[in-house]
């Protein structure tokens, strides 16, 4: 049974998983360095540039900082509870990038003569398991405000989970507008029907900015970063955090904004497809480029919108979710599953 | 007082004037930044700035203090002590040793405006941290600081302290050749000139405030 193990293959998908959590987690990390820059630039500052070349380093220095913190657990905590969340919100974050391709068709691996799809995980029902594993998520989120015996904490994390649930729909109902489109739950292969039709976001373009609202709630950022909402909630569920366990949050929050932003881009702007130029013709390392150029624009617009929008009020934004945006998407999936079986 | 309201425009209902919001906002990206990047950009420093007291010292390495003792007296910190001493110049006196607790001085500038012999200052050396106590406090050695560099605070504070004086007190380079003659002349009695100082007190400047009356 164990001769039967290609090694190589095994070797091959080991590097394409590295390359893709190594990346994931690295962008993360370079997120709260931008984070800091790009808002010191909206509001005439400069942000932090004395670790390293322009501050490059400073994402290092904050790791060692974070690592050398005291972790104090609050009393009354429940002790398995409040270690447990960080993990569970950051593993479902980083697990999500699984199945999004991060290229378009198939990379030969040298030395190995291997040929593998550019995403770990080629899942037939790849779109279903973004949005299991990435619901997952909530749960960190819930858990660590329960669990460290704090009001604002659980406030925080009631609002999140309301929040969550409610645009948890709106973002499936959108995506099953672009699935609709191409007939397949296989990101891989939505991406290779937009690439040969065209994007879905000229087809779908009330999807798009659907799931783009959406988006934004599911991964609890401005302007509906309720988890949070330093003003009125402290620190929101993450209060009583410290040290390495605050750092799991945010590295769960900026892997989630990563993987969200990977979705959009599989999903509606045709992943590494680069315009005008067919897949047979496009080398693997220009797909690669052009799907990290339009993840990286959702991630820019992450931060754009963080730093230029007030927050939402808490009934606005459930009247938003469920009194406009799921009418909206159902009107829209159900015209487009109309339009797909009379065209 | 009834809160204005205005009807919301068709773009800000479907919330499309936030693109506006987000125009603004890339916009500022690229303008030039306003922030002084403080210790390779020192803080500009005019005479006004008063920063922490230092000792003047003449030209020839002399100090200018003749340890009399008032400034160690109207500290109201405490900050100062002084150890007198002699000298063979002929201002008799000066201190042996001289010392100013950093960590005390709440710079009230007392010093400065009492001493007669122009020899404490209010300089603009700001900067002003260590790790232990000790170097907080400042020997003669480190207080001392030549004339020229207190140069400007020393017409400033002339032109502000003698707005209350009413003749000037005129050298004689004959009686006192070592003394204040050799001094580098000093403006005195001009009234100050500086813009950054409005609202001076005048001489019948409490004529005006309410009288506080006994119960
Ligand atoms: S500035 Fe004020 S507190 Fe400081 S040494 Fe002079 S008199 Fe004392
Ligand atoms: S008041 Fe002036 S002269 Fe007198 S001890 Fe102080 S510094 Fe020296």
């Amino acid at each position: 049974m164990f001769s039967a193990i290609d090694w190589s293959l095994v070797a091959a998908m080991l590097l394409i998983t590295a390359l893709a959590f190594g990346g994931t987690v690295a962008v993360a990390g370079a997120m709260s360095l931008a984070e800091r820059r790009v808002s010191a630039w909206m509001q005439f500052r400069i942000g932090p540039n004395r670790v390293g070349p322009f501050g490059l380093l400073q994402p290092v220095a904050d790791l060692i900082k974070f690592l050398f913190k005291e972790e104090v657990m609050p009393e009354g905590a429940h002790p398995v509870l409040f270690r447990l969340a960080p993990a569970l919100a950051a593993i479902p974050a980083m697990m999500t990038f699984a199945v999004v391709p991060f290229g378009i068709g198939n990379v030969t691996i040298p030395f190995l003569g291997i040929d593998r799809p550019l995403v770990v995980a080629n899942l037939p029902v790849g779109a279903l398991y973004f949005l299991a594993i990435g619901s997952l998520g909530v749960y960190g989120i819930i858990l660590g405000g329960w669990a460290s015996n704090n009001k604002f904490s659980l406030l925080g994390s009631v609002r999140s989970s309301a929040q969550m649930l409610s645009y948890e729909l709106s973002l499936t109902l959108a995506m099953a507008a672009a699935i609709l489109m191409s007939g397949s739950l296989q990101p891989m292969e939505i991406v290779r029907h937009q690439a040969e039709h065209g994007w879905n976001v000229i087809y779908q373009p009330i999807a798009f900015v659907v799931f783009l609202i959406a988006m934004f709630a599911e991964t609890n950022r401005h302007p509906f970063d309720f988890a949070e909402c330093e003003p009125e909630l402290v620190g929101g569920f993450h209060t009583e955090y410290s040290s390495m366990k605050f750092a799991l949050f945010f590295v769960g929050e900026y892997s989630a904004m990563v993987g969200m932003s990977g979705m959009i881009t599989t999903l509606f702007l045709g992943g590494g497809h680069v315009p005008f130029l067919a897949i047979e013709h496009t080398p693997w390392w220009l797909s690669v480029l052009a799907f990290a150029v339009k993840t990286g624009f959702f991630l820019f617009l992450y931060l754009w919108v963080r730093w230029s929008l007030p927050r939402f009020r808490y009934d606005q934004l459930m009247d938003l979710g469920w009194y406009k945006l799921i009418p909206v998407a159902l009107a829209n999936l159900a015209v487009t599953g109309v339009l797909k079986v009379i065209l | 007082m009834a809160i204005q309201t205005r009807s919301l425009s068709w773009m800000e209902r479907v919330y499309l004037s936030l693109l506006k919001g987000l125009g603004i906002t890339f916009r500022t990206m690229f303008r030039k930044h306003i922030v002084r990047k403080y210790p390779e950009e020192p803080i500009p420093r005019s005479p006004i700035t008063r920063g922490q007291p230092r000792l003047a010292q003449n030209e020839d390495g002399t100090t200018r203090c003749v340890s009399c003792g008032l400034c160690e007296f109207v500290c109201p910190a405490y900050a100062i002590t002084i150890t007198g001493g002699e000298t063979e110049r002929f201002i008799e006196r000066e201190p042996k040793e001289f010392q100013i607790d950093m960590l005390r001085c709440i710079l009230c500038g007392f010093c400065e405006e009492v001493c007669p012999k122009e020899a404490i200052f209010m300089s603009d050396e700001l900067e002003f941290a260590g790790p232990t106590r000790a170097e907080h406090v400042l020997d003669k050695q480190a207080l001392l600081r030549p004339i020229s560099k207190l140069r400007q605070r020393i017409e400033f504070s002339n032109s502000i302290y003698n707005r209350w004086r009413r003749t000037a007190l005129p050298a004689d380079p004959a009686k006192n050749p070592a003394g204040p003659a050799a001094e580098p002349p000093v403006a005195i009695g001009v009234p100050h000139t500086d813009p950054t100082v409005r609202n001076a007190p005048s001489q019948d400047s409490n004529k005006n405030l309410p009288t506080r009356r006994e119960p």
